[in-house]
């Protein structure tokens, strides 16, 4: 049953992702991208990392993805700039070169690979616990991070900025 | 004895120069006051404090002192004095003849503005000299070796402003440069053949027995070249013979020494006649003992004096120059005296640096009080002065005398030891040049010294304008040193004294001290000499019975030979124009080709063309970008598989 | 039980789309959305790890996976953020969003 729902689940989020990266319409992509969030915080759920995938949801599918559609809204797309993926052989080479490396890679992952899963869950109050203590310095530097982002997009997005 | 008396003989003058330098030369005679000053005060204490004990002692006299000056590791510097017979003569004939020639040079040099900084170089001068005479190391003596070189420079360049001048100190500044090349390699040579620099402590090691075949070096492991300390210590002689050969103008490098005379008259005298010349022959004496051992390094020694000799004594004869004469008589005499020590004689060498100092200085003080009354160098345009300049004219005549060893002038001692040792030649230089060419070079002597007597004081005259007398403070020192020119003989320099010539590092086993005795034979034998060559000039060149020029047409290739310097200095000028300009032409073009347009054009190059091929790659495109940064990971993965 | 690889090759397909997309879209905005793909790709390796690899260790380590994450999506929202400005701002003055047109940095 789990590794069904692993397949399915895996499998949608490749095939939204693969919509995502081809639709010819932007506005296309990034709803067919909110799906591919969904698929991936599914698999979240099946690794038993249930924060994780909560926040997948509300941050990625629900913030950062309006962000993306707000953008969209407001740009005017020419025609031309509204075509899908542009098949450069280059590029498709390179492409299937890493995916086959990376294989590769994971393939030589050797008795690693055999470990059992562990009986932890990734509640709010166990990562928690981890990030307040362990990691509690690059928490701090990632709200600082957050901060100087904001104060970018600020300056950023002012008008008279061109100058 | 105590050698605090040495010291001030040594620094005093430095410190005259020193103060000269640094303002006194503003104030004229304040100036001249310390100069001479220092070097009267000099010569005080080594006449009447050291000179008695000398003459009491007898040949152990010696008075040590030493300062340790640098310590690197175990190895240590030191700055000393060594005292013995032989460097205190040395002292003497520096500071006597030194002092009377800066008393001359009050009246040769009275009208010139520089005079003070002529005081100031000469007092230099006088601290190079005695510190080469009073060095107890190898170093101190290359320190001021070098100095002498510098303040020579300097006084042979007085007339700056005259480009013969500054081409000449140069010339003799370049010229010493090459001697002392080898003098530094033969000090370091020696230094690291015997670990020690001090004279004492090396004759103690090279005399220790067995030292000779002792291992010094070896090349290539067992079976390659190995190299005794009998080899090592010949070449390093004949390296160091190198800086006597620059210093005291030995064949070859005695190319500077008549260009120097571009110099004032006392400098001439003072340095290129007295002093500095003989440093070389001093130091061979005083360092006599690396030189023994070895009948090749003795022979190189007898062979270089006795070739130099007659070398320079063949080109005075065709000379015109009043001073250029002198110069190459000081050559040859200097000639004489290198031989003397490469016969294995020392005692007999300073005896004849010593009087020569006396002579040779009192003729070039002679030849500038001519020079200051007729305004020209050109014996041609002299003659006939004897008239106008009596005293002059007589004091230059004993010079000639003595010069050409008449019985019973000092010349005749010193010089007639010398013939005496080539006739009987120790067994590594028993040869036929060494048996005859220092008589033969006694002939030329006469001849040449009396033509330019004949030429300059008697016969027609020839000059211009209305030549007076020389002033008494020039005559009055070359009446002293005439009188010491005659009585230097054996009145002065008794057995004693004579024996206490050989240095306190010259080995016991050396050659016997040959005495002159002055018998009938020998005094026979140089009035013969002396009557061969006065005799020629006179025929040629006063009683005009034979025409000068039909000897000269009879001579042909050999008297351009001499007249040209045996082309010494046109070979000079073609190995300068030819191997060195084009030495130099070919290192410029390397310079050029392969060091700036190969290495620093070519690496500039370099950079711009990858640069150019580079810059190709950076299209702008932020897909581009994307595309090799992932082709980038994807190699990076490869590489980690 | 799935095995560590299926999600690996999961991550590693999701990757590469995402990779595609950036090397293939001359619209700018997919271009940034192709960046969080690729982002979230390594997401899905990050808390597979942490749930396979850790087995035995400390707790607290075997949760490094997962907070790694939390980390990397407030970069991610901070740089679409930022990028997503710069779009605008780039629209604003040159009236375009196609990277192509945009290759002003050059030599």
């Amino acid at each position: 049953m789990e590794g069904l729902l692993f397949y399915v689940f895996g499998g949608l989020a490749i095939l939204t992702t693969l919509f995502t990266i081809s639709s010819k319409n932007p506005v296309y992509s990034a709803l067919w991208m909110i799906g591919s969030f969904a698929a991936t915080a599914a698999v979240f759920v099946l690794l038993e990392a249930f924060l994780i995938a909560t926040v997948e949801v509300l941050v990625y599918a629900g913030a950062i993805m309006v962000l993306f559609l707000f953008v969209i809204m407001m740009i005017n797309f020419k025609a031309e700039e509204q075509k899908g993926l542009r098949l450069s052989p280059l590029a498709v080479l390179v492409a299937l070169t890493f995916l086959t490396l990376f294989g590769r890679a994971v393939g030589d992952l050797g008795s690693a690979s055999g470990s059992k899963p562990n009986e932890l869950v990734g509640t709010p109050g166990a990562i928690a616990e981890v990030m307040f203590t362990r990691y509690v310095v690059p928490f701090e530097a990632v709200s600082m991070l957050l901060l100087a982002a904001i104060l970018g997009t600020v300056v950023l997005s002012r008008r008279n900025s061109q100058a | 004895m105590s050698a605090q008396g040495a010291w001030l003989i040594l620094f005093l003058p430095l410190a005259a120069a020193v103060a000269i330098g640094f303002g006194l030369h503003r104030y004229r005679v304040p100036t001249l006051i310390v100069s001479i000053g220092t070097v009267l005060v000099g010569f005080g204490i080594a006449a009447f404090y050291y000179l008695p004990v000398l003459l009491e002692t007898g040949p152990s006299f010696m008075v040590t002192d030493s300062i340790r000056w640098v310590t690197a590791g175990e190895t240590s510097f030191s700055y000393g004095i060594l005292l013995d017979g032989l460097s205190l003569i040395m002292l003497m004939v520096v500071l006597g003849v030194g002092g009377l020639i800066f008393i001359y040079s009050l009246g040769y040099m009275k009208d010139d503005e520089g005079i003070t900084r002529f005081y100031g170089c000469l007092s230099l001068f006088m601290f190079s000299m005695l510190g080469i005479v009073l060095s107890n190391n190898f170093f101190q003596i290359f320190i001021h070796w070098e100095l002498v070189g510098v303040s020579s420079y300097l006084l042979i360049g007085y007339y700056y402003k005259k480009p013969a001048a500054s081409a000449a100190s140069n010339k003799a500044f370049l010229t010493n440069r090459v001697g002392d090349f080898g003098f530094m390699l033969g000090i370091l040579m020696l230094f690291y053949a015997t670990g020690t620099a001090n004279f004492l402590d090396m004759a103690t090691v090279i005399q220790s027995p067995g030292y000779l075949d002792e291992v010094a070096f070896q090349v290539g492991g067992v079976h390659g070249w190995t190299l005794t300390n009998e080899f090592f210590l010949w070449v390093s002689a004949t390296l160091t013979l190198m800086g006597i050969m620059g210093k005291s103008a030995q064949f070859p490098l005695h190319v500077w020494l008549p260009d120097a005379m571009e110099g004032p008259t006392p400098v001439s005298a003072l340095i290129h006649a007295a002093t500095m010349v003989a440093a070389g022959v001093f130091l061979l004496a005083r360092v006599f003992f690396i030189y023994l051992p070895s009948d090749i390094a003795m022979s190189i020694v007898a062979h270089l004096g006795m070739f130099t000799a007659f070398f320079a004594a063949t080109i005075a004869t065709t000379q015109f120059d009043i001073k250029r004469i002198l110069a190459f008589s000081t050559l040859s005499q200097l000639g004489y005296m290198v031989m003397a020590i490469g016969l294995g004689s020392t005692d007999v060498a300073m005896y004849h640096l010593t009087t020569h100092a006396f002579f040779k200085a009192l003729l070039f003080l002679g030849a500038g009080a001519v020079i200051h009354a007729v305004h020209t160098n050109d014996i041609r345009q002299m003659g006939g002065l004897f008239s106008r300049m009596k005293i002059t004219s007589t004091l230059f005549l004993i010079g000639t005398l003595a010069l050409c060893g008449v019985y019973p002038l000092s010349g005749f001692w010193s010089k007639d030891g010398i013939l005496h040792l080539t006739a009987q030649p120790p067994a590594y230089a028993d040869d036929i040049f060494i048996r005859w060419l220092p008589t033969i070079t006694a002939v030329l002597t006469s001849y040449y010294m009396f033509r330019l007597f004949f030429l300059t004081f008697v016969g027609k005259p020839r000059y211009h304008g209305e030549p007076h007398e020389a002033p008494k403070v020039m005559w009055m020192p070359m009446a002293l040193l005439c009188v010491m020119a005659i009585i230097s003989g054996p009145v002065l320099f008794t057995h004693e004294v004579l024996e206490s010539f050989r240095s306190v590092t010259r080995p016991m086993e050396a050659m016997d001290f040959h005495h002159i005795d002055g018998d009938y034979h020998t005094i026979l034998h140089a009035l013969m000499i002396f009557v061969i060559g006065a005799g020629a000039a006179f025929v040629s060149f006063w009683a005009g019975w034979v025409n000068p020029e039909t000897i000269k047409k009879m001579l042909g290739p050999v008297h351009r030979l001499f007249d040209n310097r045996w082309y010494i200095d046109d070979i000079y000028a073609w190995i300068i124009e030819n191997i060195q300009q084009n030495f130099a032409r070919f290192c410029d073009g390397f310079d050029r080709i392969v060091i700036i347009g190969c290495f620093v054009n070519g690496s500039a190059w370099l950079t711009r063309a990858s640069g150019a091929v580079l810059s190709r790659y950076q299209t702008g495109s932020v897909r581009t970008y994307a595309l090799l940064f992932a082709a980038g990971v994807a190699a990076l993965l490869a590489l980690n598989l | 039980m799935i095995p560590l690889e299926h999600y690996l090759y999961l991550s590693g397909i999701l990757f590469t789309l995402g990779l595609c997309g950036v090397m293939m879209r001359r619209n700018v905005i997919l271009v940034l959305m192709s960046v969080e793909i690729m982002l979230n790709a390594a997401n899905i390796a990050l808390v597979a790890f942490s749930k396979y690899l850790s087995a035995g260790a400390a707790e607290s380590v075997q949760l490094d996976g997962q907070v790694f994450v939390f980390f990397t999506i407030a970069v991610a929202a901070a740089e679409a953020a930022v990028a997503l400005v710069i779009a605008m701002a780039l629209f604003r003055r040159l009236d375009t969003v196609n990277v192509d047109d945009v290759a002003n940095l050059r030599w």
